[in-house]
């Protein structure tokens, strides 16, 4: 079944595989810092 | 096998190296004391337990399940899922009473509730049994990561396993529940952005909402058969489509078609791909007479295997039966009960197959229902209570702890719902897969067919996502059970806190080799019995977990015989009578009433022939916990006794 996903047809600009994860790991680090000071501070 | 560019690798470490060095950043808050290794200290703001709740429940497994009951049942495969909702009532009634009972784990909090020599067999056998189901959960959450990667790298089953759960574990050794929840926080965070993600992309890659609608709308109708293993090699086989009430028959195979028993992968799917057409195929004026489109003359199926039955739409919007025959239509066994008119039934989530018929009857509903949001007045009615009721000692206040079950399953449902409506879209790409392990990693499908280039890397980095949060949980809950109601209990209760949160990472480590253990060893036959084991547990012990809440006078005597009973009659019910033909195969939600009702009539008489509890203890508990129900002689004492404020 798996072949069905081998034959790839891609959707969209390459580009997005740069801009989602970048803004979703930019988010993830803000966040980390964000709790890290709120436990820090206690 | 998947090829990852330079880009998707770059993605996938980034976020990895992420995940796991935050988890170990709280090594020093984890190392402090027992309560800040298995409970963060008992200070956590409600969100963060919520997002943990939420991770946890969302393991590699679980889009493997929904897009099963999806691709099934369509919306309505929405309510398989929907036993979650008992945290809803949790929240407001046991959420409260457990977090007020200051309790580290569900067994000990047998030990607060009940008392004597019956109490301390209940927080043992409660502990063991979280132990080895931690373990076993981590086995199969391990050996589903080995399979996808086995699949998408052509990795052997054991690296899978064995490496991304103990990329888990090194923060889980270090941090405790501090790495496990600060861990989750963020696994949670990347998991929902690429489950919507996937999803937005499976809808588009469908046509849009607009097109899967018009396109269900138009395509014929289908109904799942598993052709039976045991069919005589090149027996003749018919199909019929019949009105249950008038046995008015719709249609009826123009011809038999012929059924092979050897196997044949290719040759399987040959037919598969070719149903493809006859299930999209718009027929250009539809009358009256419904046609069976496949199996069909000349058609060969192989025993054992998954198809689809498929029939242009009939007009009405009823069930009918399909049925087949293997001796020229003399008699006939029934496939299914199922609709009529198309695919358009799946995009309504009330779309059942009957009151009592069919695999998706409004009986089932209304059963899971109960069991759901009754069950939320009792502690451990659903499995998933022991890893929450961790997530709710957590919490820094009561009100935290309801906050923390209340949002994180509302989490929970609202992801069902996205992955649903990807789902939906796979199905309308790919409506002819009659096999349910074909089906099943429709979500898989559809984010690594139809991602771009470097979104790859980024799901898969999701999908450890999603493996973390889940197998750093089990391997802290189960260390929990074996330190505190284990060693700290039994064996050392001076035991320092150093000593404590040494045994603490031992017991860990010793869970994660056992859950290799088990992943490399489970099978299908074990995997069904220990489904059977849980799902007995649901049936027979149900009421007594929520008797154990609300009824003051239920002991320990009667919580233990209604545990033992059950195992017995759990396999009277299910195994053994219907074996001997004394009572038929019923479906499951009549077992549960079944045994429901027969283990009443053991554990309420040993309950009424036995001493009710020690008073002193349950003025005690009464006065920490607060709980509802019937309690009165107990509130009456500890007013008696100054420790309660009559107006209160």
């Amino acid at each position: 079944m798996f072949s069905i996903a081998l034959t790839a047809t891609r959707i969209g600009s390459p580009i997005l595989g740069v801009i989602i994860p970048v803004i979703i790991l930019g988010l993830s680090i803000v966040l980390t810092l964000m709790l890290i000071r709120h436990f820090i501070k206690r | 096998m998947i090829s990852f560019a330079l880009l998707d690798w770059v993605w996938l470490i980034s976020f990895t190296l992420l995940m796991v060095i935050f988890g170990m950043y709280f090594y020093r808050l984890g190392k402090r004391s027992e309560s800040d290794f298995f409970l963060a200290g008992r200070g956590l703001p409600w969100w963060l337990p919520a997002s943990s709740v939420y991770a946890t429940h969302t393991a590699t497994d679980t889009p493997i399940w929904i897009a099963g009951v999806v691709y099934k049942y369509g919306f309505a495969g929405l309510w398989y899922a929907f036993f979650s909702a008992w945290c809803a009532v949790s929240a407001f009634v046991s959420t409260k009473i457990f977090r007020r009972s200051l309790a580290y784990s569900q067994a000990e909090w047998q030990s607060l509730r009940f008392s004597g020599l019956g109490s301390e067999m209940l927080r043992g056998w409660v502990a063991g049994w979280q132990v080895f189901m931690n373990m076993f959960i981590l086995g199969w959450v391990g050996i589903a990561m080995g399979k996808l990667c086995g699949l998408l790298f052509g990795w052997d089953l054991w690296l899978g396993l064995v490496l991304f759960t103990s990329i888990g574990a090194i923060y889980v050794l270090m941090s405790g529940y501090w790495g496990v929840v600060m861990a989750d926080f963020q696994q949670g965070v990347i998991a929902f952005f690429i489950i919507v993600i996937v999803s937005i992309w499976g809808v588009v890659a469908a046509g849009g909402p607009d097109g899967i609608i018009s396109k269900l709308k138009t395509y014929n109708s289908t109904c799942e058969w598993k052709v039976p293993a045991e069919i005589a090699d090149q027996s003749r086989a018919s199909i019929r489509i019949v009105d249950p009430e008038t046995c008015k028959i719709y249609a009826q195979s123009p011809a038999p078609f012929v059924i092979q028993q050897h196997r044949d992968e290719e040759f399987f799917k040959w037919t598969e791909d070719r149903t493809l057409k006859l299930v999209t195929d718009v027929i250009p004026q539809r009358s009256q007479n419904v046609e069976i489109l496949f199996p069909g003359v000349g058609d060969t199926l192989l025993a054992g295997y998954g198809y689809n039955v498929i029939w242009t739409a009939g007009k009405t919007g009823k069930r009918v039966n399909i049925d087949f025959s293997l001796d020229e239509g003399q008699t006939w066994a029934n496939i299914d009960v199922n609709h009529f008119d198309g695919q358009s039934w799946r995009i309504n989530p009330f779309s059942f197959s009957g009151f009592s018929k069919g695999r998706f009857p409004v009986a089932w509903f209304v059963t899971m229902m109960i069991i759901a949001l009754i069950g939320g007045f009792g502690m451990g009615t659903s499995f998933d209570w022991y890893t929450e009721a961790q997530r709710i000692q957590s919490a820094k206040t009561v009100r935290d702890a309801s906050y923390s079950i209340w949002a994180g399953t509302a989490l929970v449902l609202i992801r069902n719902s996205i992955w649903a409506a990807a789902i939906l879209g796979f199905f309308v790409i790919y409506p002819h897969l009659g096999r349910g392990t074909d089906y099943e990693m429709g979500w898989y499908i559809v984010g690594f067919k139809y991602l771009p280039i470097g979104m790859v890397g980024f799901l898969f980095a999701g999908i450890l996502a999603i493996h973390l949060s889940t197998v750093s949980t089990q391997l802290n809950l189960g260390a929990m059970y074996a330190t505190r109601d284990f060693y700290h209990h039994y064996v050392n209760p001076q035991a320092s806190e150093k000593k404590l949160i040494r045994v603490g990472r031992i017991s860990t480590f010793i869970i994660l080799i056992g859950s290799f253990i088990f992943g490399t060893i489970i099978g299908e036959e074990i995997t069904q019995w220990l489904i059977f084991a849980l799902w007995i547990m649901a049936a027979g012990v149900w009421l007594p977990n929520i008797l154990q809440v609300i009824w003051w006078r239920f002991n320990s005597w009667g919580f233990l015989s209604a545990w033992i009973a059950n195992l017995g009659l759990s396999w009277l019910v299910v195994w053994i009578l219907p074996r001997f033909g004394i009572i038929p195969e019923l479906p499951d939600y009549i077992q549960f009433w079944i045994l429901m009702v027969l283990n009443a009539l053991i554990y309420l008489p040993v309950t009424f022939l036995t001493k009710p509890g020690n008073m002193d203890h349950l003025v005690k508990y009464y006065v920490m916990s607060r709980p509802i129900g019937f309690w009165g002689p107990v509130r009456k004492e500890a007013i008696k006794r100054g420790l309660l404020n009559p107006i209160e």
